[in-house]
């Protein structure tokens, strides 16, 4: 970090502070239209089965009920979402849960009233809750209109596979191996506070959506083909979000363009907001339902020479991530040895659908692994810290052209490791006693990635305040405030001389979505270089003004300061930024950031754990990040996201986890009562102040992108830290306290 | 999922009681029985008997504790298929009797210290009636049964979900939202204090955490941290933004 910085590194508060705090802030189904209608979808009590017959006509004589919409009505609309596997309504029910039909009425009430007039007739098929039983011979096809899948049920129509080195010749370069046999991930979900929530109008005008997003732009383009609209005719506002780490983020969901409809067909707007059961189950959010074998090879130092996994994953009823989810397994790019073969077989089943959480599947990878690598240690006599910093690449490293300018895993490594005090607490579980045990354990998690395609604008008001027009929304991530900050730093202004316009696809240029890791340092650079140009534009009006007959300055000789320009060499010699604008003029700015790119996040955690052998209870006490996301723009608001994210990680490690029926296929648990996600109770002490500087140049500022990181490693570390409490290796999560008490089963 | 939503209608005759149980344990302000179930599938019988405020406030504790019982979508299905071979079974979900109409009433309460006299229906909870009527929509409906704490207002001084609490029993009492926060004097300073520790992120959980906060400091004006920890155990926030809120709680204490 050579720059010296003016606002980055600072924490500014949030720039919708007061908005959110006064509760004044806009959430989609916080808007309410003139005459507006509220939708409710009607779901299959069966997790196969095809409708023989359904009729509305009921429904439809419900006094205050204004359409009912089934299959029949949609059915000209096709096949969409990110694996083209989702139908607007269904005559074949794939899950429990699954959309039949949607009532749209004069309040919500008599939509869900009208909900139970609508009889339906069902043909029930087998169903299959897991991979095994749907690759089986002879199960019936759960989407046999996707030809591929018909045989076996496999997603891509086989398994796919990456190779990379020969991992035979890594393998007989190994004096050591260890393996994993089966590393058992249940599906969590991502539980966002805001379920998913929909205000359609369609008028003459086109279709307005006031919508929970996180991907307002590419949305568009999926709605634009399902309901034969152009692009430029959808308005998508998307200003908040109550937050998605992942299922608000995609090519998913029906509650959108079923909205649309029934706006079309009455005339009127339309709100259509998921119940909590509904985002639980029938919004995408299963993830991790996988179970994976992994082998990996050392040399007697500790170097890694060979490794090779096989991923079976469950795509539930509709695969919303995409196929390419399990693909992101391929985790192994930070790690010097190139000798990897993996394959990813990816099923359909009757279970609710699937989609991406904070991590986009690297982290199916990273979880055997980084317990690998504490089994490796420990048999290998080395400390875990060493073997790490010592198998990953590291800043300066280079892979092809590309370089790792944010990989400071030594750095990350030692930092954390001091301030939990590892060396001192790292005593073997063979001298750990008592019915209360602690142990202490880390995992490393480094993400890579790119940056996306996305525009922004800058506009230098005639009063010299600032506008930065950047279509990506505010989901708690901070993007307002760090877009904020970048223009402030990068036009030397106040930072409270700077506005971001909410989001609105109606007056923005794109914006990737938040996905990938991708959010920030795409949109952040995007306003950056929308900065650099209107600053040049500036700087170039001002030369002249600032000129006299005797003494010409040029643009280069020009620097900005708050509301100012000035020449650098005599600062004196200055003029108000808003008299270069012009009165009733302005001066704009445009950035566009390319897709490519290479980015790298690493956060490393370090968790202490309290096991309780007679129950089984596992407890968080104290858990600490170090981390290295590269320039910290602004480090309040880091802590915060990192915070978050190793939260979730201790809930979907310890306390969360699907339940579904096996008799029936329904989820018993979709409600916040019996899927646990943490409370402000549920963990010790937490720590992630720790932030290394490194530089990546690619980025706005330095920065990186990464919060997904955040979910990385949490499971491995705190797996880690039972193993050094207990003795015992658990190769399943949720660790629910049966897990624990049948690990301890012989002991 | 129709066995697991609990709809208005059902959850007033009856069908939501368990429901109605674990959100007045959560309440904890009050012992009161909101609902009492009835086999009756006349959805006009609404019979509600609020006993009254008690003294002790306990504040809104954790929902991990309560025994609601799981209602998941599908539970009531009879039919179960098997996967050894093709089924012929066909099944009928049959519709049952048309609803009956609802009772409703007038209700007169203050709302952020304005007297609001509305109709509402008795199946009306004070969420939607604030939310769709009144046009307040800081308190959020996250989860709708009681278990979040994201639609948490003050109701004479003390913590309530109003999305297990009925409009038709809020007659004649104060309800206090996030709303009236930003311009009163004596609580801009916990809005503050949320904005300067950083005690939010997306920002849906925001309302029902400041106002579970506020009405800690009402009771116990220098929290402890495991006191915040316990007062605000009920309200979930999903970003995890818990160390802040706790650090915000304690400097609004004066502690550290």
């Amino acid at each position: 970090m050579s720059a010296p910085f003016t606002i980055v590194g600072t924490s500014p508060s949030r720039v919708e502070s007061m908005t959110k705090l006064s509760g004044a802030a806009k959430f989609a189904a916080d808007n309410q239209l003139p005459g507006m209608l509220y939708a409710k979808f009607l779901h299959s009590p069966y997790a196969h089965a095809t409708i023989t017959s359904i009729d509305t006509s009921a429904a439809l004589a419900l006094s205050g009920v204004k359409a009912v919409l089934t299959f029949k009505d949609v059915s000209k609309y096709g096949l969409y979402g990110a694996s083209s596997d989702l139908y607007l309504l269904t005559d074949k029910a794939r899950y429990v849960g699954d959309e039949v039909a949607v009532v749209a009425a004069t309040s919500e009430n008599i939509a869900e009233d009208a909900l139970d007039l609508i009889k339906v007739q069902y043909q029930q098929l087998p169903f299959y809750l897991d991979p095994a039983s749907a690759m089986a011979s002879g199960a019936v096809p759960i989407h046999p209109e996707i030809a591929s899948t018909a045989t076996q049920n496999i997603m891509t129509g086989a398994p796919l596979s990456y190779t990379s080195g020969n991992i035979t010749t890594g393998f007989s370069q190994a004096s050591k191996t260890y393996e994993i046999d089966n590393f058992v991930m249940n599906p969590v979900h991502h539980s966002p506070l805001e379920t998913h929530a929909a205000v359609a109008s369609w008028t003459r005008d086109g279709l307005t959506l006031y919508l929970t997003t996180v991907d307002p732009f590419r949305r568009r383009r999926f709605l634009s083909s399902l309901l034969g609209v152009p692009i430029s005719n959808i308005r998508v506002i998307a200003p908040y979000c109550g937050s998605s780490f992942g299922n608000k983020g995609s090519a998913i969901g029906r509650h959108d363009p079923v909205a649309a409809l029934l706006s079309k067909a009455t005339g009127l707007p339309v709100k259509l907001q998921y119940t909590r059961a509904e985002e639980q189950i029938s919004a995408p959010g299963r993830e991790k339902a996988t179970s994976t074998s992994m082998k990996v090879g050392f040399a007697s130092d500790g170097t890694i020479t060979a490794c090779e996994y096989h991923v079976l994953g469950d795509a539930g009823a509709y695969c919303m991530g995409g196929s390419g989810i399990f693909l992101n397994t391929n985790f192994m790019l930070p790690y010097k040895n190139r000798n990897v073969l993996f394959t990813s077989t990816v099923v359909y089943t009757n279970t609710p659908p699937e989609c991406m959480f904070r991590g986009s599947g690297k982290e199916v990878g990273n979880f055997p692994f980084q317990i690998i690598m504490d089994m490796a240690a420990e048999d290998l006599g080395m400390d875990v810290l060493d073997l790490n910093t010592k198998n990953y690449y590291s800043v300066g490293d280079k892979f092809g052209t590309n370089v790792f300018n944010t990989c400071a895993v030594p750095d990350c490594v030692s930092q954390g490791a001091a301030k939990i005090g590892w060396k001192s607490k790292r005593v073997p579980p063979s001298q750990k006693t008592g019915a209360i045990r602690t142990g202490i354990g880390m995992s490393v998690g480094v993400r890579n990635g790119s940056q996306s395609y996305s525009d922004a604008v800058v506009k230098v008001e005639c009063d010299g305040s600032i506008g930065v027009i950047n279509g990506k929304g505010e989901e708690g991530q901070g993007i307002y405030t760090a877009v904020a900050m970048v223009a402030a730093e990068a036009l030397n202004a106040n930072f409270s001389d700077v506005t971001v316009s909410p989001t609105d696809t109606a007056s923005q240029p794109y914006a990737v979505r938040s996905g990938g890791s991708m959010g920030f340092m795409s949109n952040g650079k995007a306003v950056l270089l929308a900065c650099q140009d209107a600053k040049a534009k500036i700087l170039a009006k001002a030369a002249p003004m600032l000129s006299t007959s005797t003494n010409t300055v040029t643009a280069a000789q020009l620097s900005m300061g708050p509301r100012l320009v000035y020449v650098t060499a005599s600062p004196t010699n200055s003029i108000a930024l808003g008299t270069v604008v012009g009165a009733d003029q302005d001066i704009i700015g445009v950035g566009t950031v390319p897709t490519g790119g290479f980015l790298i996040a690493t956060l490393v955690n370090f968790v202490e754990v309290q096991v309780d052998t007679g129950t089984g209870k596992v407890t968080v006490t104290n858990f600490v990040g170090a981390n290295d996301m590269g320039t910290p723009i602004n480090p309040s608001i880091l802590q915060g996201n990192a915070d978050g994210g190793n939260i979730q990680g201790i809930g979907t490690t310890l306390t969360e986890g699907r339940i579904i029926d096996p008799t029936t296929g329904a989820q018993l648990n979709g409600d916040f009562l019996n899927y646990k996600i943490p409370t402000i109770v549920d963990f010790g002490t937490m720590d992630n102040t720790t932030w290394t500087s490194s530089n990546d140049p690619n980025g706005p500022y330095g920065a990186v992108g990464g919060m997904e990181s955040s979910l990385m490693s949490p499971t491995p570390a705190i797996l880690n830290a039972i193993y050094n409490a207990i003795g015992k290796r658990i190769t399943e999560v949720p660790v629910k306290p049966s897990v624990i008490l049948k690990a301890l089963g012989g002991s | 999922m129709k066995a697991g939503k609990i709809s208005r209608r059902k959850f007033v005759i009856g069908v939501g009681a368990g429901v109605v149980v674990g959100a007045a344990a959560v309440a904890g302000a009050e012992s009161y029985v909101l609902i009492k179930p009835s086999t009756s599938t006349n959805t006009s019988t609404v019979t509600s008997t609020v006993t009254g405020p008690t003294t002790t406030v306990t504040g809104p504790t954790t929902t991990k504790t309560s025994t609601a019982t799981v209602t998941g979508p599908g539970s009531t299905s009879t039919v179960t298929s098997t996967v050894t071979g093709p089924t012929t079974t066909v099944t009928t979900t049959a519709a049952p009797p048309a609803p009956q109409p609802v009772s409703g009433s007038d209700v007169t309460m203050t709302v952020n210290g304005q007297s609001q006299t509305l109709y509402v229906e008795s199946r009306d909870t004070l969420l939607d009636t604030l939310r769709d009527k009144l046009g307040l929509t800081g308190a959020k409906k996250a989860c709708d049964r009681g278990e979040c704490g994201a639609c948490t207002v003050s109701i004479d001084g003390k913590p309530y979900l109003s999305c297990t609490t009925l409009a038709i029993d809020c007659d004649g009492r104060d309800v206090e939202t996030i709303e009236s926060f930003a311009n009163n004097p004596n609580t801009v300073n916990i809005l503050n204090a949320f904005v300067k520790n950083d005690a939010f992120q997306c920002g849906f959980c925001t309302a029902g955490m400041v106002v579970a906060t506020k009405l800690l400091l009402d009771a116990n004006p220098h929290p402890t941290t495991s006191q915040t920890k316990q007062w605000l155990s009920g309200n979930l926030c999903r970003c995890g933004t818990y160390n802040n809120t706790v650090k915000t709680a304690l400097a609004l204490g004066g502690g550290s």
